[in-house]
């Protein structure tokens, strides 16, 4: 009888060994659906960077689970550049809610590359961090230095300007000539920006936001 | 007598702890299993595989960054100007997708307000609510807009603004469920 007994012990503790096991796996399941989308752009007086997160996920608990009260699930961005910035406040709700959040920056065109490192990261006040994702890289401004040669272009009585940098500098993202038309045709030099994007360990890309500016005395390119 | 008694009541009283404690674990009623939350899922890179992005996806993270309330602040209105300058759109062009954003933004918040609202409910009771049908909502807001933005944009401005939003898929990730076995 005595035997039987500490065989059941035995038995039991194995049970409970096995029941302490499953109480640490699947009881519950987290899908996330969230995305992330970076932005950099400039009006040629700042450079903006934005970070977003949206969406949501699918908690799963399993039949017979504890459920702890107030849960809160977080989305949220952090968009630095240069030394401006850092973490957004977020958005917050229940872990099935949809959480949407977007982190703007800006800072001064001085002529130099700001680096660019930006992370969103949803956020489950119980479980810790349940998607997350992040870059790095370096924006910028590249500039053309454009002289007049006369009537020429894609524009009907416009006129052509080719790409003339001083003192031997260079462009990153300069074309090799650019049209235009009217008065500006009267000018001797355009100036146009372009602003880059250098994702960590990428190759640059160039972006034409539309700003030209005509004048009489030249620039160097860069 | 007595210490026949005890010999016996002791692995009884030690089985029936055991068996307890067992039942207690595999109910879960531990809170601190919460932590041992499994999460599944793999995230796409837009820059390595853009064509993984789907076009509504990439429209709807585009949509949401660059909109603005109807009644932008000043430095509202400059940040967008810096971002639809990349798209490199006519004055009129660039006025009208201000507009449609504007009303998409609107839209968007009211939809997630709903969402939030019957997500909350649901997690209240213990429930599970109709996901699919609110994200098809959502969906169809965004095509809408796109479509608003088709029939009102020049076909210059539409072709570049549409191009524009695809080539945007190199700053966008998304994550995705994981294959199961």
């Amino acid at each position: 009888m005595r035997s039987k007994l500490w065989l059941l012990s035995v038995a039991a503790l194995i049970f409970l060994l096995s029941a302490m096991k499953a109480s640490a796996q699947g009881c519950i399941t987290f899908q996330p659906d969230f995305s992330a989308y970076t932005d950099e752009s400039t009006d040629g007086t700042n450079i903006y960077t934005s970070v977003t997160i949206d969406g949501t996920g699918d908690m799963i608990i399993a039949s017979g689970c504890y459920t702890p009260p107030n849960i809160i699930h977080t989305a949220s961005a952090d968009n630095v550049i240069g030394t401006t910035g850092g973490w957004g406040p977020g958005d917050s709700g229940c872990p099935d809610c949809y959480l949407s959040s977007t982190n703007n920056q800006e800072v001064p065109y001085l002529g130099q590359n700001y680096n660019f490192q930006w992370s969103v990261q949803a956020i489950c006040s119980v479980a810790g961090p349940v998607w997350g994702s992040g870059g790095a890289g370096t924006v910028g401004v590249s500039v053309g230095n454009f002289l007049n040669s006369g009537p020429g272009g894609i524009y009907p009585n416009g006129c052509l300007f080719k790409l003339s940098c001083p003192n031997g500098t260079k462009s990153e993202c300069a074309p090799s000539s650019v049209s235009t038309q009217g008065s500006d045709c009267n000018y001797t030099y355009d100036h146009e920006y372009y602003l880059t994007w250098t994702p960590a360990g990428g190759q640059t890309d160039c972006f034409a936001p539309n700003l030209g500016k005509v004048s009489d005395s030249p620039v160097n390119c860069h | 007598m007595w210490g026949v008694s005890v010999i016996y009541r002791v692995p009884t009283l030690l089985i029936s702890a055991l068996f307890t404690l067992a039942c207690a674990l595999q109910a879960q009623s531990n809170p601190s299993a919460m932590h041992q939350m499994s999460v599944s899922s793999t995230t796409i890179d837009g820059a390595v595989h853009p064509e993984q992005i789907p076009d509504s996806t990439a429209y709807r993270l585009y949509l949401i960054a660059t909109s603005e309330p109807a009644s932008p602040t000043t430095e509202q209105v400059r940040r967008q100007n810096a971002r639809l300058n990349k798209v490199g759109l006519n004055d009129k062009d660039r006025q009208t997708v201000a507009s449609v954003l504007a009303t998409f933004n609107l839209k968007y918040h009211d939809w997630i307000n709903r969402y939030n609202e019957v997500a909350s409910a649901a997690w209240a009771q213990h429930q599970s609510f109709d996901k699919t049908s609110l994200l098809l909502e959502r969906d169809n807001l965004v095509q809408a807009t796109r479509d608003e933005l088709q029939s009102k944009l020049s076909t210059d401005g539409w072709t570049r603004f549409d191009a524009h939003v695809k080539s945007e898929k190199k700053h966008m990730r998304i994550s995705v469920p994981e294959a199961k076995p």
